[in-house]
C-alpha cells in the first residue's frame, strides 16, 4: 500500500462518464503518487483513452473530480500543459513539417533549452531532422511525438500505448529510460498491452475491465498477495477445503478434475491446511505473473465451479 | 515560453498550411483574368467590354481565401488530428483563432492586392491598345455596397464556413452545408428587404437608397457579429473539453439507431445465402458513404438550377459528387485496408464511382425533363450530358490526387470555371481557328474526356499501391495536356476540314470572259463615271504580284492610250469631280455597303489612273488622279465604318505605288508636292478596330503583314517625304508570333491559306449573290464567277492567295 503521506500527482476520485447511453467509465477512483511508473492496463474498450483525455479536460466526466498536479484540468488547462507531457495513441502531427520544423514550432510554446533537449532526444531516437513527418513509418512518428512530449522536461508524463510500432530495441530503451524518469522524481502515467515489458518498468498498476477499476495496488504488493492455485481433486463430488473460504478468491477455472484459482491472503498455515487435505493433490502454489494477474482480473468466472462467486475488489492504496 | 498572446510559431503554421490553397487560388484567378484579358484582344466588335468583366474575380478572392482558410485551418485539421496535437501543447484557444483569423487576413488582403496590381496592368494594356470601355460599374458603386462587398461578406463567410468545420466532422460536408446556409441567408434578406432600400440599374451600378443602406449594413455587422461570438464559444469549447464531442453522438439518436435497423433489415442475413462479393460490400460501402452529403448536393443542385433555367450547377454538383467518390478515404486510410485485403483497382473504382456518377446523371435527366416539360428552348441536351461527365472525371481525379477535401474541391471547381470561362470566352475563336462547330467540339472534349479517363484509372491503381506522391503535380499535368493535346491537334489538322481554293482549276480564261471592253464609268454617289476592269490574257502564278500588277497596271494604259485623247480628257474631267464631290460633302462615308463599295472601287481606279499618267508622264491627269485617290483614302480613314473591300483597295494602292520608278517618282515630285499625294498612314486606333475587332485573325494577319511591308517600302525609299510614325510599324510587328507560326509552321499555315480562300470566296458569294455546287470542290457551294464590276475584287483576292503562297516561303 502507498503512503498515504506522499505526494499525490493524479487524484481521481469517482469519476464517471457516458457517451450517449454507454456507461464508458463507472466510479473510478485512485491515485498516482509522485515518482513512480503507473501503468493503466485494459481490454479494448475499456476505457482507458477516455480516462485519460478526462486527465487532460478534453472531457467533463458525469460525476465525480479530477486533480492533477494539483490543478483542476477544466480550470487551469495552460498552466497543465506545460506541466503534463502527452502523447496519444496516434499522435496527429503536421505532414508538411519535418521533424526539426514540428521541434521548432512546438518550441514556441515552451520555456527556453526546449529545442536542445528536442535535438538530443531525436538524435538518441536516430531521428534525421530533415525528414517530412509524412515519410515516416508509425515507428518513426511515435518516436517524435515522444520526443515532442519529453522536450520540455515535464513533471508528468502520460502516455496512451506510447511502443505501439516501436522495434523491440526502443522499446526496451524507452521503458527503461521510463524508469530513470521516475528515478529523478518524475512521474509517468501509461497505458499499454505490452504487458510483458510494463511488468519490467511498473511501479504501480491499474486494470480496468469494462469501465470499472478491478485493482490499483503496487505491482510488488499485488505479486506478493496474490497467488495461482492449481490442484487437481479426487472425488469431485466432495466439498472444496474450508481452508479456501478464508481466502479471497479474484478468479477460478475448472477443467474436470482440475481447479485453477487465483486468491489473495494465502499464508502458510492455509497452505500447509490444503496440502493436508486427501482431496486435493497436485497442490501448487505459484506466484503470479502480471499477464495472469491481468487475465485474472478481466476474465469472467467459470459458471461450472461449485464454490461461492469470487469477489472482485478494487484496491484504493 | 511565449508570453504574448500571439505566437509567430503559430502563425508560420497556419500560413504554412493555407499556403498551398493560396497559391492555387491565386494562380487560378490569376488565369481567368488572363483568358479574359487575351479574349480581349482577339475581341471581335461585340465584345468590346468583355475584359472589365473580370474585376468580379478580383473582387471575389477574399471571400474564396475565407473558404480555404476555414476549410484548412479548422476542418482539415480536425480530420487529420493535428487539431487535437495543437491543442495539447499549452495554446490558448484565444491564439489558436486569432492566429487563423490573421492568417486569413493577410492572405485575403496580399491575393486581392496581387489581382488587383494585375488587372490594372492588363486593363492599361488594354487602354493602350486602342480599346475604350464603358465605365467600369464597380466605380459607380457606393460605400455601404463596397464595405459589403470587398469586407462583411467575405467576414460572414470565414464565420459561417469556420462554424460548420468546427460543428461537423467531415470538411466537405461543412463546406456544403455552410454554403447553403450563406445561400438561404442571403435569398432571405433579398426576398425581405424591399427592393427601395438598394437597386442594381441597368448599367449594374449597385447602390443602396439613403437609410436602407445604413439598414443593411447593420443587418450584415449583427449578423457577423452574432456569428464571431458564437464562433469564439464554439472554438473554445472544440480546443478543450468538446473535443470528442460527436454532433451525432453514437448510438444515441432514434434517427440513427432507425438507419442502422433498417440496413440490417435490407441485407440478407439467413445462413442459406452465400456471403456477398468483394464487389458487392464495396458498392454497399459506396451507396451508404456520404449519403447525406451528397443528398444535399443533388437536392441543391436541382432546386438551384431549376430557379436560374440552367444546367449550370448541374454540372457543379457533378464535379462536387465527383470529390466525394474519395474524399473520406484518404483522411482515414482506407487505402491500406483495401490493399491489404487485395481489393483490385478497377473494382475500388468501379464500385466508388457508380454510386456517385449515377447521381449526376439523375441530376441532369431531371433538370432537362423538368425544362423541357415547362418548355424552355433547351438545345443540345447531349452536350450537356457530355459536359456533366467531364465534370465528375475532374472531381473524381482530384480527390484522387490529394488528400485534403478542402483542396480537392478547389482544384476541381477551379479547373471546372477555367476551362467553362475558357470556352464561353473562345468559343468564336476555337470555331474560326479549328472550324468546328459546336455539336462538332463534341468529339474535342471527348478527347479530353477520354485522356482524364486514362488518368483516373492509372492513379487509382498508383492509391491502392501506396504510391500517392506528387499527387499535385499529375493532377497539373493531367489537366493540361488533356485540355492543350486535343486542341493542338485540332489546330494542326484543322487545314483538312477546309476546302481549298474555290478558284483552283478555274480557267483563267473563264475569269476574262465576258468582261466588257470598255471603261466601266467612275461614280462617286450619283456621278458616273467608267471604271477600268482588268483583263488578263495569260495566267502565270508563278509571278510574284508585283509583275501581275504592274501587267495590270500596263494594260489598263494600254487601254486608256487607245481611248484616245478625248477618253482621256474624260478621264481627267471625272477625276476632278471627284474631289469636287468629296469636299461639297458635310458628313462622310456612311455605312451604306454600296456606296463603300464603290468608294473602294474608285481607290483603285484612281491609283490605276495614276501609275498610268505617271508612267506616260501626263502630269495633269496623274496629279489629279493621284489627289483623288488621296482624299478618298483620308474620306475612309476618317469614317467610322471600314471593310475589307476598303482594305484591300489601299492595300492595292500601296503596291501601286511601288510600281513607280525613280525616274517616274522624279517626274511626279516636279509636278506637286509628292507628300500631299502619298496615301497617309493609317490611324492606329483605326487599324487596331478594324483588324482587331472586326475580322478574324487571318485578316489581321494579312492585312498587318502587307500593310507593314508596303508602307516600310514606301517609307524605305521615299523617307523624306512620307513620314510614317514608329507605331505603325510597330502594330505590324505585334502579331509577330502569328506570322512566325504561319512562316514556321505549316499545317498553320496551310489552314489560314486554305480558310482565306474560303473565306473569301464566301465574301465574294455574298457580295455577288449566286452559288454554284460543284462536287469538284468538296460538295461545298462556291462562288459562280462572273464579270460584273466586283471581279477586279475577285482578282485582288486572288492576288492576295498568292501572296500567301509566296509569304509562306
Amino acid at each position: 500500500m502507498s503512503d498515504k503521506t506522499q505526494k499525490m500527482v493524479i487524484s481521481v476520485d469517482h469519476v464517471s462518464k457516458k457517451f450517449g447511453r454507454r456507461t464508458v467509465l463507472s466510479d473510478v477512483s485512485f491515485q498516482v503518487p509522485s515518482g513512480c511508473v503507473f501503468a493503466l492496463l485494459g481490454e479494448n474498450g475499456a476505457g482507458k483513452s477516455t480516462l485519460i483525455r478526462g486527465l487532460l479536460g478534453y472531457h467533463r466526466f458525469a460525476a465525480g473530480s479530477v486533480r492533477v498536479c494539483d490543478m483542476d484540468p477544466q480550470k487551469e488547462p495552460m498552466a497543465l500543459r506545460r506541466r503534463v507531457g502527452y502523447v496519444a495513441d496516434a499522435p496527429g502531427m503536421y505532414e508538411w513539417m519535418t521533424i526539426g520544423e514540428a521541434g521548432w514550432y512546438a518550441s514556441g510554446f515552451y520555456a527556453a533549452g526546449f529545442l536542445e533537449r528536442y535535438a538530443n532526444l531525436c538524435a538518441d531516437f536516430t531521428l534525421p531532422a530533415e525528414a517530412q513527418i509524412r515519410s515516416l513509418s508509425k515507428g518513426m512518428r511515435a518516436k517524435v511525438a515522444l520526443a515532442l512530449a519529453m522536450a520540455f522536461d515535464p513533471d508528468l508524463l502520460i502516455l496512451d500505448e506510447p511502443t505501439s510500432g516501436l522495434d523491440p530495441l526502443v522499446r526496451r530503451s524507452f521503458l527503461e529510460s521510463m524508469v530513470d524518469r521516475a528515478a529523478a522524481g518524475q512521474t509517468v502515467f501509461l497505458s499499454s498491452h505490452q504487458i510483458h515489458e510494463v511488468e519490467r518498468v511498473a511501479d504501480w498498476v491499474a486494470i480496468l475491465h469494462e469501465g470499472r477499476l478491478q485493482v490499483v495496488a503496487p505491482l510488488e504488493d499485488l505479486k506478493t498477495q496474490v497467488r495461482m492455485l492449481t490442484f487437481s481433486l479426487r472425488d469431485t463430488l466432495l466439498a472444496l477445503p474450508a481452508e479456501l473460504d478464508t481466502l479471497q478468491i479474484l478468479h477460478r477455472s475448472c477443467e474436470g478434475r482440475s481447479m485453477r484459482m487465483m486468491v489473495r491472503g494465502m499464508t502458510a498455515e492455509i497452505q500447509a491446511g490444503l496440502e493436508r487435505d486427501s482431496n486435493l493433490f497436485e497442490l501448487k502454489v505459484l506466484r503470479p505473473n502480471l499477464e495472469e494477474l491481468y487475465l485474472g482480473y478481466t476474465q469472467p468466472v467459470d459458471p461450472q465451479a461449485n464454490a461461492t462467486e469470487p469477489q472482485r475488489v478494487s484496491d484504493v492504496a | 515560453m511565449q508570453t504574448l498572446i500571439l505566437s509567430r510559431h503559430l502563425l508560420w503554421k497556419d500560413y504554412r498550411q493555407v499556403r498551398p490553397a493560396l497559391i492555387g487560388l491565386l494562380l487560378i484567378q490569376a488565369s481567368l483574368i488572363l483568358l479574359f484579358f487575351i479574349r480581349q484582344m482577339v475581341a471581335t466588335a461585340r465584345d468590346n467590354d468583355i475584359f472589365p468583366v473580370s474585376f468580379s474575380i478580383v473582387l471575389v478572392a477574399p471571400t474564396l481565401v475565407a473558404m480555404a482558410c476555414s476549410g484548412i485551418l479548422i476542418g482539415h485539421e480536425r480530420q487529420t488530428r493535428t487539431w487535437n496535437w495543437s491543442s495539447s501543447l499549452p495554446v490558448s484557444w484565444a491564439s489558436s483563432l486569432i492566429s487563423k483569423t490573421i492568417v486569413w487576413a493577410v492572405g485575403s488582403l496580399v491575393l486581392f492586392s496581387i489581382l488587383l496590381a494585375l488587372y490594372g496592368i492588363l486593363f492599361q494594356i488594354c487602354v493602350w491598345n486602342g480599346y475604350t470601355f464603358i465605365q467600369q460599374p464597380e466605380w459607380t458603386w457606393s460605400t455601404e455596397a463596397w464595405l459589403m462587398t470587398a469586407l462583411l461578406v467575405p467576414l460572414e463567410v470565414y464565420v459561417c464556413f469556420s462554424l460548420a468545420a468546427l460543428i461537423w466532422d467531415d470538411t466537405l460536408a461543412a463546406l456544403v452545408l455552410s454554403a447553403i446556409f450563406v445561400g438561404i441567408m442571403h435569398l432571405l434578406l433579398a426576398l425581405v428587404i424591399p427592393h427601395w432600400l438598394f437597386n442594381i440599374s441597368a448599367n449594374q451600378t449597385l447602390r443602396f437608397n439613403g437609410a436602407g443602406g445604413v439598414g443593411m449594413l447593420l443587418a450584415l455587422v449583427v449578423l457577423v457579429g452574432g456569428g464571431s461570438i458564437g464562433l469564439s464559444r464554439v472554438f473554445r469549447w472544440r480546443w478543450g473539453i468538446g473535443q470528442t464531442q460527436q454532433w451525432l453522438p453514437r448510438g444515441s439518436s432514434t434517427w440513427r439507431t432507425a438507419l442502422s435497423q433498417r440496413r440490417v433489415a435490407w441485407r440478407p442475413t439467413t445462413a442459406a445465402l452465400s456471403q456477398p462479393s468483394e464487389f458487392i460490400m464495396l458498392l454497399n460501402h459506396a451507396v451508404w458513404s456520404s449519403m447525406g452529403l451528397r443528398a444535399l448536393i443533388v437536392v441543391g443542385s436541382i432546386a438551384f438550377a431549376a430557379a436560374v433555367r440552367s444546367p449550370a450547377p448541374t454540372i457543379v454538383a457533378a464535379c462536387l459528387l465527383g470529390v466525394t467518390t474519395f474524399s473520406g478515404d484518404h483522411n482515414l486510410s482506407r487505402y491500406r485496408f483495401l490493399s491489404d485485403r487485395g481489393v483490385s483497382w478497377w473494382k475500388l473504382l468501379l464500385a466508388h464511382a457508380s454510386v456517385p456518377f449515377l447521381l449526376s446523371i439523375g441530376i441532369i435527366v431531371a433538370l432537362v425533363s423538368y425544362l423541357y416539360a415547362t418548355d424552355h428552348d433547351l438545345r443540345e441536351p447531349g452536350w450537356g450530358l457530355l459536359s456533366c461527365f467531364a465534370a465528375f472525371l475532374i472531381g473524381l481525379f482530384a480527390s484522387l490526387c490529394t488528400s485534403a477535401s478542402i483542396l480537392s474541391v478547389t482544384l476541381a471547381i477551379g479547373t471546372l470555371i477555367i476551362v467553362w470561362i475558357s470556352y464561353i470566352l473562345f468559343d468564336n475563336l476555337w470555331v474560326q481557328w479549328i472550324d468546328l462547330q459546336h455539336l462538332a467540339l463534341a468529339p474535342t472534349l471527348t478527347f479530353s474526356t477520354c485522356i482524364l479517363l486514362a488518368a483516373i484509372m492509372w492513379q487509382a491503381r498508383r492509391w491502392l499501391t501506396l504510391d500517392q506522391s506528387k499527387g499535385i503535380q499529375v493532377y497539373l499535368i493531367t489537366l493540361v495536356t488533356s485540355l492543350a493535346l486535343p486542341i493542338f491537334i485540332a489546330l494542326n489538322l484543322a487545314f483538312l476540314t477546309v476546302p481549298y481554293s474555290a478558284w483552283q482549276g478555274v480557267p483563267v480564261e473563264q475569269i476574262g470572259a465576258g468582261s466588257p471592253r470598255r471603261l466601266p464609268p467612275l461614280k462617286i454617289q450619283f456621278t458616273a463615271v467608267p471604271m477600268r476592269t482588268p483583263i488578263y490574257r495569260s495566267y502565270d502564278w508563278t509571278d510574284n504580284g508585283k509583275v501581275i500588277l504592274d501587267n495590270w497596271a500596263t494594260e489598263f494604259g494600254r487601254e486608256l492610250t487607245a481611248s484616245g485623247q478625248s477618253a482621256r480628257s474624260e478621264w481627267l474631267e471625272n477625276i476632278k469631280l471627284v474631289e469636287t464631290e468629296l469636299n461639297a460633302r458635310d458628313e462622310y462615308v456612311d455605312s451604306s455597303i454600296a456606296l463603300r463599295q464603290r468608294y473602294s472601287q474608285l481607290i483603285e481606279t484612281t491609283a490605276l489612273v495614276g501609275v498610268h499618267a505617271t508612267r506616260s508622264k501626263d502630269a495633269p491627269l496623274a496629279i489629279a488622279a493621284w489627289k483623288a485617290n488621296h482624299r478618298l483614302l483620308e474620306e475612309i480613314d476618317m469614317s467610322a465604318f471600314t471593310d475589307m473591300e476598303y482594305l484591300t483597295a489601299r492595300w492595292h494602292t500601296l503596291r501601286l505605288w511601288d510600281l513607280i520608278s525613280e525616274e517616274e517618282w522624279k517626274f511626279l515630285a516636279e509636278a506637286d508636292d509628292v507628300s500631299q499625294l502619298l496615301p497617309k498612314p493609317i490611324p492606329v486606333s483605326t487599324f487596331v478596330q478594324i483588324v482587331r475587332q472586326q475580322y478574324s485573325i487571318p485578316y489581321a494577319l494579312m492585312f498587318d503583314y502587307e500593310a507593314f511591308t508596303a508602307d516600310t517600302k514606301l517609307m524605305k525609299r521615299f523617307s523624306s517625304d512620307y513620314g510614317y510614325a514608329s507605331t505603325d510599324q510597330q502594330t505590324a510587328r505585334e502579331i509577330f508570333w502569328v506570322r512566325f507560326a504561319l512562316n514556321y509552321v505549316p499545317p498553320v499555315r496551310w489552314y489560314v491559306q486554305r480558310l482565306m480562300s474560303a473565306n473569301l470566296a464566301s465574301n465574294v458569294n455574298e457580295l455577288e449573290g449566286k452559288w454554284i455546287s460543284s462536287r469538284e470542290y468538296g460538295g461545298r457551294n462556291v462562288p459562280k464567277i462572273n464579270m460584273r464590276p466586283m471581279e477586279n475584287v475577285i482578282l485582288m483576292q486572288q492576288l492576295l492567295e498568292t501572296r500567301l503562297r509566296d509569304w509562306g516561303t
